[in-house]
């Protein structure tokens, strides 16, 4: 392991700990945090494909099969959402190997992290086979 | 069908004929709800969505009979000075007959191009251009019912007549037939005789006047009618051709428009030209079912009886214009009542129940795009049950059970429906079903079946789900733990 890489892991851990001590953080400084973009991919991983379930559901059911074809704003919204899905699935799992190979958290969060991830491909591979990815 | 104004629907419009004369041509309820106008017979028009397609394809005849098209052509052989093209996909080409009956292979969208702006239409030669479909299939193989290729039939009618589509049928078949009340333009023009009926959707118990949208396609389905008019069209084909002095095709030419020209299965409906057959194979009942995003109809001609039903709603019910039909047909006798079915006394039928199960698509519906939700919701689990029987179902709810009659040919127990497996080294190759003649199933891939799509998809959700109501509860707990430190720091501190 690199000292880059050393230091690198202590910056997470201390942001880890600093975001557990409830401490607020600018976001600039967040954002340069590998292992908080590295669980903010996860959070919005899960918020963004259930918001999507429960997006592409409320459409169909409130105005019908047919927005399926004359796509309405709400379902062109819904019917995007499964690229930023792409994009979340990747993000988590570049995120898991990096907690993996440098140690990032509890193994508790690294193994959920992990599991967000394979979940994230199974969704993309049935949103694919359902015809919303297209390629 | 007065019973079902104001609850099923907010208007209809009926015509009943027997050969020349009408016996009813009714409006029923409201042609817009909102402003309490009335369904006039005469009047007002309804968007008849596919139905249209009977009259491109009577077009079609009309040039096959003037020697302009020929049914086995190429249709690109037609289409030198268009843009539009049919790709070589295979080694047979796309020909009119295949369009005719659906078999041409094109991929499904479902979709004819459905804009809500009128200013959004684009001519059918653009249309065609941008909405190219890939051949999935060789022609002539399979059903699979296409809105494009109801609007390239028409393309190649007005290239062939270096004429518009709709100048064509208002020439060659409206005027003829004194259809004033008819129309494939859209925005209807202001000058067109009559008034078009409000599309309509249910609002709680009552109906709503809503937005109309247009079929870019417009062959496909972009026709307004009124049912008076369509008593006249039914008539020209019931009289083979001619109502009174008033020809639209000879009578061979009729003839052969109502013959079959595609064979799916002996045991089920199979298609006329532009036309499918509707109930039991052996009834000789032609139709075709129509619908617009909020309009529905259904046309049936019963050429022994030379009985013809028009039918259609400003609304899209659950119990569509079909259901009428359904109720005329066995009212007036157009087809035998359904008998119990005789089960088949060859060997090895429990053999065969276990062959024939798992689960199928439909071949109409898109394989690629979101519209695949259509499919995967609409698949048709078939189950073997005991002495050599079948069950059926679909997500919808619709349970059947069916009786083997013949070897891989099922008969459904207390209805007309026939379901009819075509096998291939012992296994399945494509089902056929009496009441989806605009389709065929096809086995369902493993991976696309909906146990494991639904299980695939319940998993991941639930695993989103669990892990957001962590990090919430997490962060509640934490937040509440810092709340207590904040008010109590000396026992905070003492621990």
């Amino acid at each position: 392991m690199t000292d880059q890489h050393v230091s690198q892991q202590r910056t997470e851990q201390q942001h880890e700990q600093a975001d557990r001590s409830g401490y607020t953080h600018g976001v600039k400084r967040r954002s340069t945090s590998l292992s908080w973009l590295a669980r903010a991919a996860g959070v919005g991983l899960s918020g963004v494909s259930i918001g999507f379930v429960v997006l592409f559901m409320f459409v169909l059911e409130t105005d019908g099969d047919l927005t399926l074809i004359t796509q309405p704003l709400p379902m062109q919204i819904a019917l995007a959402l499964p690229y930023l899905i792409v994009i979340l699935t990747l993000g988590t799992t570049a995120g898991s190997l990096l907690a993996w190979r440098y140690r990032y958290w509890s193994l508790r969060t690294r193994i959920h992290q992990t599991i967000l991830a394979l979940l994230g491909f199974a969704f993309c591979w049935q949103l694919s086979t359902l015809g919303f990815l297209a390629v | 069908m007065a019973e079902r104004i104001g609850t099923t629907t907010p208007g209809a419009t009926v015509a009943v004929v027997s050969g020349e004369e009408p016996i009813l041509t009714k409006g029923y309820g409201a042609a817009d709800a909102d402003a309490d106008v009335p369904v006039r017979a005469d009047g007002t028009m309804f968007r008849v969505g596919s139905v249209g397609k009977l009259v491109t394809y009577t077009a079609v005849m009309h040039s096959v009979e003037q020697g302009v098209l020929d049914l086995d052509t190429d249709v690109n052989s037609y289409l030198g000075d268009s843009a539009v093209t049919v790709p070589a996909t295979y080694d047979d080409p796309v020909t009119l007959r295949h369009l005719g009956t659906h078999t041409a292979g094109f991929e499904s969208h479902l979709d004819p191009d459905i804009v809500a702006d009128p200013a959004a239409l684009d001519s059918l030669e653009t249309v065609l251009l941008d909405e190219q479909r890939s051949r999935i299939r060789p022609p002539g193989e399979l059903v699979g019912y296409s809105n494009y290729g109801a609007g390239l039939a028409g393309h190649v009618v007005a290239e062939a007549h270096d004429r518009t589509f709709e100048e064509y049928v208002q020439s060659e078949i409206f005027d003829p037939l004194g259809m004033t009340h008819s129309t494939f333009a859209q925005p209807v023009p202001a000058d067109q005789p009559g008034d078009l009926a409000a599309p309509h959707i249910r609002d709680g118990d009552s109906f709503l006047a809503a937005d109309d949208v247009y079929i870019d396609m417009c062959p496909a389905g972009s026709l307004s009618a009124t049912a008076t008019d369509m008593a006249a069209f039914m008539s020209a084909h019931l009289g083979d051709g001619a109502v009174g002095e008033m020809r639209i095709l000879e009578e061979e030419t009729a003839k052969a428009m109502h013959s079959r020209h595609h064979v799916r299965h002996p045991a089920v409906t199979n298609w006329r030209y532009g036309f499918h057959e509707y109930g039991s194979p052996d009834a000789n009942l032609i139709g075709h079912s129509g619908a617009t995003v909020n309009f529905t109809s259904y046309l049936l001609l019963a050429p022994d009886h030379s009985a013809g039903i028009f039918i259609a709603f400003n609304s899209t019910p659950s119990e569509g214009p079909k259901a009428v039909v359904d109720e005329i047909v066995a009212e007036f006798g157009l087809q035998q009542a359904p008998t119990t079915p005789t089960p088949a006394s060859r060997p090895g039928g429990q053999e065969r129940t276990e062959t024939v199960a798992g689960e199928y698509s439909l071949s109409y519906l898109p394989r690629s795009g979101p519209l695949q939700v259509a499919d995967l919701l609409t698949h048709l689990s078939v189950e073997p049950a005991a002495d050599s029987r079948l069950r059926t179902r679909t997500l919808e709810g619709d349970a059947r059970r069916w009786v083997e009659t013949e070897p891989y040919v099922y008969e459904e127990v207390g209805g007309h429906d026939v379901l009819a497996f075509e096998i291939t080294d012992g296994e399945v190759d494509v089902l056929h079903m009496n009441s989806e003649p605009t389709g065929a199933y096809q086995p369902v891939p493993f991976h696309e079946r909906q146990l494991v799509t639904g299980g695939v998809l319940g998993s991941a959700v639930s695993g989103f789900g669990l892990s957001l109501a962590g990090w919430g509860g997490y962060s509640a707990w934490q937040q509440w733990k810092q709340h207590r430190t904040d008010e109590n720091p000396d026992t905070e501190g003492s621990e």
